[in-house]
């Protein structure tokens, strides 16, 4: 049993963990591999600062709020473990300030210790008038991504450094199942118009006296347009662009000016930091997450595609409940395959 | 008296931070930092800088409140400031953790630091061997830039600075109209005080930049203060212990207890260690005092004693003594314009 697996970035590398963790004793024919045309460094996961917060609202996306809480506590459950480090995982507090009162997320009982700004922390931040403290988790791309490599390499997984251009080509050779997990190219396999850039730009600084994240939220201009600050374990993220549509992976002047005055206006200190990067990368975004089956016919044969892409800002926060509920869809798959290989035998 | 000199001893916290508050009060007086030690080589150097009060004994709580309440706003307001990072000043959030309920849920200083509360269950579970617990958020001064940045403050006012023993009080006389005495440990031997002793604190400095938060044991004898190029672990209080060489069977033992609570620190680097005597008093001396020897007076200012909450306390007390600096000064004048007569 192939399975291929498209994408590298933090999507594609979990599911295939999560699939070989799960199914690898009961099939023992289960072959992964893994298609990318970009590797870490390199994906969209490495770039994003790997802060656990889901978006304001769920838009009613229940499903999506249950994935992110299930990422959460099995990264909680990982804190403590000797892997912690070289995962990248670790425990961040911050702020979430806004210009007016706001209702409560919908994960404010999944971090920890969630609760309302004091009128003297709310003195930080000239400007804001309402916000939020709590405790979550970073898990940095950079660290987790070569962790999820190991492992997978460990498991006998094999790598491919290759653009797919079609799901055909890859049954063609044999592959009995694959998994579009690939994030932003996800069109270039499958027409999607709802699939398009949220494109971003940050700047990597030393500041390392800040430890806190400080996101602020601009309710009517949208998510992530308004300045962001995340310390991470080597350097500081500042960041406050999101644009619809915009494909470009240069870096803009002009973004830069504006992510640069903007967070040094929210944090004054950062005005002495050393800038020792800059990164532009597009969101997967998606009205909602991709993640279903897609039978496909080739001829006399049913191929199978799982889809999981466009987690948009949130891949990391939701990674692993996505992995979990494709390797489910596999699951399905695998006891339909058994069913189907069962010979019919004749009427008696 | 046109422009009065005063001595500082002593070039710790408490030495930089009360010649800086006399420079402000006094602008007329002639400051000069004398010390046999300055950054990095101070008992202040040792020390993580948390804004976390020691309560002592024998000094009113309200005194120590007011102490804290002005250190922390003093600081606040730097560590939101461009010279934050220069100054070393920020904040930190992270967790108190006590095995067994304490008597005191509820610190004195509980309402200074922002965002006091209890632990909710969930916070707990990373405690396993721990009850009960508080978060809050609170200030850090790390050392050397702090006092460096304290000194920079000091030299802008023509402040001079000088590497001095002073090894009785009594030399400066003649040279210096008031004497301030901020010799923390040292005030046992140069002003006799039988009632300060010390408590040797051994710590770890340990690169491990993850670690965002501090924590805490209620017990006082187990910490992890992360500051921003290393992280703190502590430590000890031996009370009498007057030995500043650092001992291996103490700090595998500190290292063992600090990655109890929390055990990424295995994965620490360059881990560094060192000693430093809290000097330790059953009350703060922030006190005027006026020495007498043959017909000849000394006008003495007293800011020692600070024990293992000298970061916490020490623009207070600085404060304090400077106001008792001014009244030496006013004395001085009082008793010069008698003698006119």
């Amino acid at each position: 049993m192939r399975v291929a697996i498209i994408g590298a970035g933090v999507i594609g590398l979990s599911s295939a963990l999560c699939i070989h963790e799960q199914f690898h004793g009961l099939v023992p024919s289960l072959e992964l591999e893994v298609y990318a045309d970009h590797f870490t460094p390199h994906t969209t996961s490495d770039g994003a600062a790997g802060l656990w917060q889901p978006y304001l609202s769920d838009h009613g996306n229940l499903q999506e709020t249950l994935w992110n809480k299930e990422t959460f506590d099995y990264l909680l459950g990982h804190l403590h473990s000797s892997a912690a480090k070289e995962m990248g995982l670790f425990l961040l507090s911050g702020y979430n300030l806004f210009t007016e009162p706001v209702p409560d997320p919908s994960w404010k009982n999944i971090v920890l210790g969630f609760r309302n700004l004091t009128p003297k922390e709310l003195e930080l931040f000239p400007g804001y008038s309402y916000g939020w403290f709590n405790t979550a988790l970073m898990l940095e791309g950079r660290s987790y991504l070569p962790w999820l490599t190991n492992r997978l390499t460990e498991r006998g997984v094999k790598f491919f450094h290759k653009k797919v251009e079609t799901f055909q080509e890859l049954f063609a050779q044999g592959v009995d199942v694959v998994l579009n997990c690939s994030g932003m190219r996800a069109g270039d396999l499958q027409p999607d118009p709802e699939l398009q850039p949220g494109r971003g730009q940050i700047i990597k600084v030393l500041a390392p006296w800040v430890k806190h994240f400080i996101i602020t939220h601009d309710l009517k201009s949208g998510i992530y347009k308004s300045p962001y600050i995340i310390p991470g374990s080597e350097f500081t993220v500042l960041g406050g662009i999101y644009q619809h549509g915009n494909w470009s992976e240069e870096n803009s002047a002009e973004d830069h000016k504006s992510i640069w005055d903007s967070c040094c206006r929210l944090l004054p200190p950062l005005q002495k930091a050393k800038i020792v990067g800059e990164w532009s990368g597009l969101r997967p975004a998606r009205p909602s997450v991709r993640l279903e089956r897609e039978s496909v016919r080739l001829g006399n044969l049913q191929a199978e595609v799982i889809h999981n892409y466009g987690h948009g800002g949130f891949g990391i926060t939701i990674h692993w409940g996505c992995a979990r509920a494709a390797a489910r869809l596999f699951g399905s798959i695998l006891q339909e395959k058994k069913q189907l290989a069962r010979p019919p035998g004749p009427r008696l | 008296m046109a422009s009065p000199k005063v001595a500082v001893v002593g070039a710790g916290v408490i030495g930089l931070s009360t010649a800086l508050c006399i420079t402000e009060t006094c602008p007329s007086c002639s400051v000069t930092v004398l010390s046999d030690q300055f950054s990095p080589n101070t008992t202040s150097d040792v020390a993580a800088g948390m804004l976390l009060p020691h309560t002592y004994p024998d000094t009113p709580i309200h005194r120590q409140k007011q102490w804290f309440r002005e250190t922390f706003t003093y600081l606040f307001a730097i560590s939101n400031s461009a010279e934050a990072s220069e100054a070393g000043i920020h904040l930190v959030s992270g967790w108190q953790v006590f095995k067994s309920t304490p008597k005191e849920e509820l610190p004195f200083w509980s309402d200074i630091v922002l965002g006091f509360r209890p632990m909710s269950e969930a916070e707990l579970q990373k405690f396993p061997q721990h009850q009960f617990g508080q978060a809050f958020t609170t200030l850090k001064c790390d050392c050397p830039p702090y006092l460096l940045w304290l000194e920079k403050r000091l030299k802008a006012t023509g402040t001079q600075m000088y590497t001095r023993k002073v090894a009785d009080l009594w030399e400066l006389h003649g040279e210096y109209d008031i004497v301030v005495n901020c010799a923390g440990m040292g005030a046992h031997q140069l002003v006799g005080d039988k009632q300060l002793f010390p408590v040797r604190g051994q710590v770890l400095k340990a690169h491990a930049p993850w670690v965002k938060h501090f924590i805490r044991d209620g017990d006082g004898l187990t910490y992890i203060y992360p500051g921003i190029h290393s992280v703190t672990l502590g430590g000890t209080r031996e009370k009498g212990s007057w030995s500043l060489s650092p001992d291996p069977g103490t700090t595998r033992d500190i290292f063992d207890r600090c990655c109890s609570l929390e055990p990424s620190l295995q994965g620490a680097q360059d881990i560094e260690v060192k000693v430093g005597l809290r000097p330790s008093r059953q009350c703060v001396r922030v006190q005027r005092e006026v020495l007498s020897q043959g017909g000849v007076k000394l006008p003495v200012v007293h800011n020692y004693g600070h024990g293992a909450g000298g970061f916490s306390v020490h623009r207070g007390t600085a404060n304090e003594a400077a106001h008792l600096v001014g009244e030496c000064i006013s004395a001085l004048q009082g008793s010069s314009s008698k003698a006119k007569l």
